[in-house]
């Protein structure tokens, strides 16, 4: 069962996951790790700030008849044209436009912080790292641990 | 005795990259001066609300906040407050910066 408090669990795990892969000199797979980090967090915000309720399960409907959150978050994300529930822009600009419509809105400097760190690690991320072997440099590794790191450490600012 | 209250000031920094952006909005030709800031200002969700990044050399060695700060007070003295309340996210980027984000510019 996926809930909201769960994915955060997760992204404080994966967060020591990726920083121990980029200790290791494993920094292909501490950024796959990383970019996982910053999706859920930018997930638990968007649901937070929809009221999901703790524990219910993100894939089941909130009210009869209704869309379940994931459900809910496709279908808004499509907006920007990226449906994917993996897409960190898509996932950013979804949750700055829920803020706007209900509230608390971002404050637009803190807003354009945030932006240029999910930006930073979103250049260096896909999902499909997985399936990649690639050489990145220490000064990728670090610009990217950097944001995630900001991200992780200033996450209250997402979802208040 | 005498109370000293004192109250929190945001200092009032590079007021000459402020006017420089508030100059900039109201210059309607292109394409822009060499040197000067690239301002875009984009449309998000549904709202009216927009999302302004200033793309500039100038910002080299200036922390994102303060850049951020410069551009809304730039936007506060050229336009009123109902159309700074507009601005999202103020994003400032110097143009390497936004290279390497994917932004075009």
């Amino acid at each position: 069962m996926d809930t909201w408090p769960l994915l955060h669990d997760a992204a404080g795990e994966r967060y020591w996951d990726g920083l121990t892969l980029a200790l290791d000199d494993r920094s292909t797979g501490a950024i796959y790790v990383f970019g996982y980090v910053v999706e859920m967090l930018l997930k638990v915000a968007f649901f937070r700030i929809r009221m999901v309720p703790g524990p219910h399960n993100l894939w089941i409907p909130l009210t009869l008849g209704g869309a379940s959150p994931f459900a809910m978050a496709r279908s808004h994300a499509s907006w920007y044209g990226r449906p994917s529930l993996h897409n960190l822009e898509a996932w950013l600009r979804l949750l700055i436009a829920e803020r706007n419509s209900a509230g608390p809105a971002l404050d637009p400097i803190a807003a354009g912080e945030i932006e240029t760190h999910v930006r930073v690690v979103d250049a260096h991320w896909r999902e499909t790292l997985r399936y990649k072997s690639l050489t990145v440099s220490g000064a990728e590794i670090n610009e990217v641990f950097k944001s995630v790191d900001w991200l992780y450490k200033n996450q209250v600012l997402l979802w208040s | 005795m005498p109370v000293r209250r004192i109250k929190p000031e945001r200092p009032q920094g590079h007021p000459e990259l402020v006017k420089a952006i508030s100059d900039e909005l109201q210059i309607t030709t292109e394409p822009p001066l060499p040197g000067s800031p690239i301002i875009i200002e984009e449309t998000i969700g549904p709202g009216p609300f927009m999302h302004v990044t200033v793309i500039w050399e100038r910002w080299e060695g200036i922390p994102a906040e303060e850049r951020g700060h410069v551009i809304m007070d730039g936007y506060s003295d050229y336009y009123d407050q109902s159309t700074v309340g507009r601005i999202s996210v103020a994003l400032g980027l110097t143009p390497d910066e936004a290279k390497k984000l994917d932004i075009e510019f």
